[in-house]
């Protein structure tokens, strides 16, 4: 019985399985908060993880990875995510089922009452303050170093693992050139997240918890943050083994494992395995389905959405730049888990593939 | 936090305040956690306890010096002590004047003259000084503005100077003068004093030592306490850093720095050394102040036994001096009632238990005068510990020493105690004791022979013996030693068909000793499949070598010989130097093979032409020629050939299988060649063809040529991975295949020795499961040595020695002439395997068992056992020595290096009562010089001594008869030419030679004392240097008790008659 659970679990976390499931969850948290933020219902399902976790550490497997000591700070991080999101999101459904309901948003109730900073902000920060280094001193008494052995050029350790908070950035080396992984995309995600004030145009939320006045942005930002990185720095902590492979929590990471990992590109799909002519001399040539592909998916996408549903609403909202940049950005976005789609469904490695010129997509 | 709703109030202050209380109370309690695991170091606590154990090992030390004092010399001396006082009392006056005297002077005087001079000597430096610089521009030829002396030079002032000089000189005789008349009232009363103290000086030491370390409130609590111990703290780390000794951290090396000094605190003193037998403490000191919890608690156990048996505390004491009986047996002989014994055994065995592991970290190491202490080749101070132990030596926690246990008991035991783990961030944890000497090669990998070397020492030694360097490229042996199996050029004149592939097969099946190991039939390789496969491999192997075989036709007939004849002389004249006679019980050399069966091997011609002239059939044999004569070669072949064991067959060879060996080329043949290009190789070939190219590929695939010389294959390259430095690589550079080495249920260990051990214990080990995945072609091939155990451990030691080191070369052996030439004659030796007959060098002369000498002194043949721990010297006893093989003690200084030379390119007769020859080995100028340089060596000298000795008739004439009448005649030879019959009380070498063969200055030596030089030789010490009596001139008539005179008489006659010394015939056989 507990070995099926863990194969159910291994099977769980396998990248595809696991981003589809993290997606869903995301949309649903956002759409329907009122499945999860009630208190009772949030108290279950920590209960729930708690009782996972502590059914997980009796695997030594699982023991092994998650107490290693650089690990204990992403299980800690990991129950607060999920801590503060719901603080946000039952506040937010609050305030929302407050309007609905005609009466004062949660914010409004103590608005016109004011206190001094001293001693009624400093003073419990003051505590905390103290409170936290005292957890820190206990921490550092318990918990040693994780130094490992004298660093060496001529062996690198197996995995081997960037820093925790750029997992997620690691595991887009899997489905990107590293030109893309490692350099467009991290640009981009800084340029994004500093451009994003001036892109919303929606005035609300300010002050308040809200949901429904954003779903949108806190939707995008969910899926963002937590899907795409959050998630993504779990997986490479605790599901990327030995050679960067795929390890359920509760398999032994094995540096022999094989697993299949043959991946074709987009030429190769279309002019051998459907049109079947063998691919073209030139690369111009052999490439143009994917690059027109790409030109369409990053040019004219964007204005077809402009047409279409919600986007219409912020195409009016935001104006023609805003909306481009903004329409830009999202599908840059999209394009991860786009990308891991493709891999999984189609084993495909490069939309576009010019190795001549050092340029994959 | 409670939130309020009283206006301008978020929270309520009074709540925060308790919870402001509560995160003081955290805080502090946390800091104060944070300073005492910061402070509490383990350590620490062995210190204290050290301590402890040295503050009752001195007091008893300084009891035990107290004890030893003859009390009534101490009571004379106190007598005496105190009439020296009563003296001095009497002259009390005067003393009291003197010293009165010293005190003025030194005062007023001396100290005002002494400090005028200083002031005026100061004075005159600096006046020096100013005058050489205002000089130096007119000598330089510039202009100094800096020194400027005003007045010029002031000779007045050296005249001053030189008065006060003189006053300060006349005080301080006056002075001494003054001491001297005083010291001498006093002298009597201070020898008495001095006396008294030299009486007393072990006493006066051990309180010194014990003052240091006294137990006091300062000591112990003040200065050791947190924080404060930055200052002056009595428990201290202890290191040592090397600068010579690096530690390789991949992108730089560091200095050594070794802490282990810190816990193992008794490590370099001899006080604390402990015997290799009993693991106690050999000072009585030192066993008191460990075991004395253990005496309270016998003495109690005797007590509560209610009988005073007479004796019975006594018996304790002797139990506690007498290292080697246990408690157990002192308890058991001493009770009735085995009840109580039960009981106290529970809690004595716990004592036990805590004096054994205080006695483990305190004691000091095992063999000081080898390693640690000053006055050794390996000081404490520049070799530190872990250059040998290995581990991380900077550490002061024992788990993170990476200390490793010996054995998996410990092993568990130690994950109990201190909890222990396995090393997983440091590359190299300590080596297991009983493996440290892997270090040793460190330094002394050039070196053949390594005395004290251990496991690795014999873990090299068989690496040599059996070849592994012919598949493993290993540095130093690849390419130097020479190939461990013999030729197989011409090896279709040796053997038959039949017997090459049965030989090849399973050699066991054929000599159960053989060092040849098994490929085939192994647990990777003998499922069906692969067994028909590798049948076609072998019978491949055989039709290559046969094709590819020289012609060699021996010679010449054999004559029919005598097996009687031949069996006396196979076991005298010197073959079991080399060879085993298994199946006679003679196994005492095995340097070359078991010749047990070999009549169902060889034939008796190829055998005649082989012992006659090993060179003929293979120009590069080790195998020496014994100067055989036809008759007694035909005898010794007839003798051979008899020994055949009945109803011996070699394994059946099966039938050729094309469609298997097309197969097996087509696999071959696959990483070099297209599918067709194989299909018209394989095609144009016969079926003999393809055998032969089978074998071919088989012999590449295999490495045959790794030990033997294969026609094709004398290019060929080692084909095993590399071990030059596989004691580096890292644990997950070894294939652990699906063996499981990990978690609880593993079946071996997760490290480098477990991967090795089990590899040499079976080589197709970690192949399990994978035979079904692996292609053929990809089976492990490492062939079974059947190594035992023991070996295993002494393997694996010798490839974790394979490393980079980082030892300086200022801290490894100096290459000296000397050092040199004993490696690189010892290497020969080795090669030659001269200790299979000779003992020299603290090795050898095994040959030696096979004789003993019956009553009435005829030497007897008798078949002797395998190899057992033997030393030539302890065992062997005189008469004997002189019927075997000579003893090569000394032989740097005794013999001339040119004689020497000689004699090993063409031995002549020197102790013809000896029936073993000396071999013909064939050597060339550079070997023969290589042994006699190494001769020279062991005796730290060189070869190029020259002597201007010339004889001198005059004592010459006086030797002659000293000689006569010692009458070193009956025991030594002293004949002009060989002797036909050689008289039974012949023990000793030809004297006749002595001019051609020794040097001069070594007779006189021997003759001086030669068991100093040979211990348990036959020659009787003649002059008695001490008694200054010499009994060939007893009454002291020729020498006037000038003995020297006598040696060196006896030396010149030596000298002056093997003139007329004809050259032996012997040489011509």
């Amino acid at each position: 019985m507990i070995e099926w659970v863990k194969t159910v679990i291994n099977a769980l976390c396998e990248p595809q399985v696991y981003i589809v499931i993290m997606s869903l969850w995301c949309l649903v948290s956002v759409w329907k908060p009122q499945w999860w933020v009630g208190p009772k219902r949030f108290a279950a399902m920590m209960c729930f993880f708690v009782f996972l976790y502590i059914f997980s550490i009796f695997d030594e497997q699982f023991r092994l990875i998650a107490f290693k000591a650089d690990n204990i700070p992403i299980i800690f991080m990991l129950f607060l995510l999920v801590f503060f999101t719901w603080v946000g999101f039952s506040r937010g459904h609050q305030n929302d089922e407050r309007r609905k309901a005609g009466l004062p948003l949660i914010e409004e109730e103590d608005a016109d009452v004011k206190v001094l900073v001293w001693p009624h902000l400093l003073y419990i920060e003051l505590i905390v303050g103290i409170f936290v280094t005292a957890l820190l001193f206990v921490w550092s008494i318990c918990i040693m170093a994780p130094l490992e052995e004298p660093a060496s050029a001529a062996r690198t350790p197996n995995p081997s693992k960037a820093p925790w908070y750029f997992l997620g950035l690691q595991e887009m080396l899997v489905y990107f050139d590293p030109w893309m992984a490692g350099v467009v995309a991290p640009s981009l995600i800084v340029l994004g997240l500093m451009a994003l004030p001036y892109i919303d145009t929606n005035p609300k939320g300010n002050g308040y918890y809200t949901l429904s006045e954003r779903r949108f942005a806190i939707g995008g930002f969910c899926f963002g943050f937590f899907v795409l990185w959050i998630s993504l720095i779990l997986m490479g902590t605790a599901f990327r083994g030995p050679n960067w492979n795929f390890f359920g929590p509760f398999d032994y990471w094995d540096p022999h494992a094989q697993p299949v990992l043959n991946n074709i590109n987009l030429s190769e799909i279309l002019y051998l395995n459907v049109l079947n002519t063998g691919l073209p001399e030139h690369w111009l040539v052999r490439e143009l389905p994917g690059i027109l592909l790409v030109g369409a998916y990053t040019l004219i996408l964007p204005p077809l959405m402009a047409k279409i549903g919600r986007f219409k609403v912020f195409y009016a909202d935001m104006g023609a730049p805003r909306f481009y940049l903004f329409s830009f950005l999202f599908l840059m976005m999209m394009s991860l888990p786009i990308k891991m789609i493709l891999r999984w469904t189609l084993n495909l490695k490069y939309i576009v593939a010019i190795p001549e010129y050092f340029f994959n997509v | 936090m409670a939130r309020t709703n009283r206006p301008h109030e978020a929270y309520r202050i009074a709540t925060l305040n308790r919870w402001f209380a509560l995160s003081a109370v955290c805080i502090f309690v946390t800091s104060v956690w944070l300073i005492w695991a910061d402070y509490d170091r383990s350590w620490k606590d062995i210190q204290r306890d050290f301590r402890a154990f040295e503050r009752q090992r001195l007091s008893y030390k300084q009891l035990q010096a107290q004890n030893n004092i003859d009390v009534e010399k101490l009571k004379n001396l106190r007598a005496q002590a105190s009439e020296a006082n009563e003296a001095l009392m009497a002259k009390r006056e005067r003393v009291m004047t003197k010293r009165e005297a010293i005190k003025t002077l030194k005062n007023n005087l001396y100290h005002v003259a002494k400090q005028q001079y200083n002031f005026e000597r100061a004075k005159m430096g600096d006046h020096r000084y100013q005058t050489e610089h205002a000089l130096t521009p007119e000598l330089l030829g510039f202009k100094c503005h800096y020194y400027r002396v005003e007045g010029g030079p002031r000779p007045e002032g050296c005249k001053e100077g030189q008065s006060l000089r003189d006053r300060f000189l006349d005080q301080e005789d006056a002075l001494n003068r003054l001491q001297t008349e005083l010291d001498a009232m006093l002298a009597e009363q201070k020898a008495a004093e001095s006396a008294l103290t030299a009486v007393r000086r072990d006493v006066n030491a051990a309180q010194k030592a014990h003052g240091l370390i006294e137990s006091n409130f300062f000591t112990d609590v003040i200065r050791d306490a947190p924080i404060l111990d930055f200052l002056v703290p009595s428990l201290k780390i202890k290191q040592v850093v090397i600068k010579d000794i690096r530690d390789d951290y991949n992108f730089a090396t560091v200095q050594k720095e070794d802490r282990c000094m810190t816990c193992h605190l008794g490590i370099d003193s001899r006080e604390h050394s402990i015997d290799p037998n009993s693991h106690r403490f050999v000072q009585p000191a030192a066993r008191h102040a460990m075991e004395s919890d253990l005496i309270v608690l016998l003495n109690q156990f005797i007590d509560a036994q209610g009988q005073e048996a007479p004796g019975l505390r006594e018996e304790l004491y002797t139990y506690l001096d007498d290292a080697a009986m246990t408690l157990d047996g002192w308890l058991e002989e001493n009770s009735d009632n085995q009840d109580a014994v039960a009981a106290f055994k529970i809690t004595a065995i716990q004592e036990l238990e805590k004096i054994r592991a205080r006695t483990q970290l305190y004691k000091a190491h095992p063999d000081l005068d080898l390693y640690m202490s000053s006055a050794s080749p390996h000081p404490i101070k520049d070799f530190g510990c872990s250059v040998c132990h290995e581990g991380r030596g900077q550490a002061t926690d024992f788990g993170r020493v990476f200390h490793e246990p010996k054995n998996q008991e410990q092993k568990q035991a130690w994950r109990k105690q201190y909890d222990w783990h396995e090393a997983h961030s440091w590359d190299y944890p300590q080596l297991p004791s009983g493996r440290v000497t892997a270090s040793c090669a460190k330094c002394h990998n050039e070196e053949p022979k390594l005395t004290g070397g251990g496991a690795y020492e014999r873990g090299r030694r068989i690496v040599e013996n059996r070849g592994c360097f012919g598949c493993h490229r290993i540095e130093g042996m690849t390419g130097v030693l020479r190939k461990r199996g013999p030729s197989l050029t011409r090896v279709a004149s040796k053997i038959d068909r039949a017997f090459a592939y049965s030989w090849v097969w399973a050699p066991k099946h054929f000599r159960p000793s053989t060092k040849m190991p098994a490929f085939f039939s192994q647990t990777n390789n003998r499922g069906p499949d692969t067994l028909a496969r590798t049948e076609q491999e072998v019978r491949g192997i055989v039709a290559y070598l046969y094709r590819n075989s020289e012609a060699y036709v021996p010679p010449q007939q054999v004559d029919t010989g005598d097996v009687a004849q031949g069996k006396r002389l196979f076991e005298t004249v010197g073959c079991l130097g080399c060879h085993s006679m298994t199946i006679e019980g003679q196994e005492v050399n095995n340097h070359g093979p078991d010749l047990s069966a070999i009549g169902n091997k060889l034939s008796a011609q190829w055998v005649y032409h082989w012992i006659k002239n090993p060179k003929s059939y293979w120009p590069g044999t080790a195998m020496p020629s014994l100067r055989l004569s036809a008759k007694e070669a035909s005898d010794i072949v007839a003798y051979l050939m008899s020994k055949k064991t009945e109803g011996w067959q070699p394994l059946p060879q099966p039938a050729a299988n094309a469609a298997v060996q097309r197969q097996l080329l087509r696999e071959a043949l696959n990483t070099s060649m297209r599918r067709d290009e194989i299909k018209q190789t394989l095609d144009d070939l016969n079926a003999e063809d393809r055998e032969i190219m089978l074998g071919q590929k088989t012999i590449a695939k295999y490495g045959c040529f790794g030990c033997h010389d294969i026609k094709g294959f004398e290019k060929s390259g080692p084909i095993g991975t590399e071990l030059s430095r596989w004691g580096e690589k890292f644990i997950a550079q070894l294939d652990f295949g699906l063996i499981s080495h990990h978690g609880k249920n593993a079946e071996v260990d997760f490290s480098r020795i477990g991967w090795a051990t089990e590899k040499l214990n079976n080589p197709r080990f970690w192949d399990r499961g994978k035979e079904r995945t692996k292609s053929f072609q990809e089976l492990l091939k490492m062939p079974n040595f059947g190594f035992t155990q023991g070996e295993i451990h002494s393997v694996v030691t010798f490839l974790l020695s394979r490393r980079n080191q980082h030892v300086h070369i200022r801290k490894r052996p100096a290459k000296t002439e000397t050092y040199l030439a004993v490696q690189a004659g010892r290497r020969l030796v080795r090669e030659l395997n001269c200790h299979g007959c000779h003992y020299f060098d603290d090795e050898g002369g095994d040959l030696a068992r096979y004789w003993y000498i019956d009553s009435v002194g005829i030497p007897i043949f008798q078949s002797a056992k395998a190899k057992s721990d033997f030393s030539f010297v302890r065992n062997i006893p005189g008469p004997t020595r002189g019927h075997v093989p000579p003893v090569l003690l000394d032989q740097g200084n005794k013999t001339k290096p040119r004689w020497l030379f000689d004699f090993l390119h063409n031995p002549t007769t020197l102790r013809p009562q000896i029936k073993m020859r000396m071999p013909t080995f064939g050597l060339d100028d550079h070997q023969a010089n290589a042994l006699v340089r190494m001769f020279a060596g062991l005796e730290h000298r060189s070869v190029g001594d020259h002597s201007t000795f010339a004889p001198n008739a005059q004592l010459a004439s006086m030797g002659e008869k000293l000689f006569k009448a010692g009458q070193c005649e009956r025991c030594h030879m002293f004949a002009n030419r060989d002797p036909k019959v050689v008289p039974e009380s012949i023990l000793a070498p030809n004297l006749k030679l002595a001019s051609i063969r020794l040097q001069p200055s070594w007779t006189p030596r021997w003759l001086a004392d030669p068991q100093s030089i040979m211990p348990g030789a036959n020659m009787p010490n003649y002059f008695d240097l001490q008694a200054k009596y010499t009994a060939l001139d007893p009454d002291n008539t020729l020498l006037k008790g000038d003995l020297a005179l006598g040696m060196e008489a006896i030396n010149h006659y030596l000298m002056m008659s093997g003139r007329s010394y004809v050259t032996p015939t012997s040489q011509a056989r």
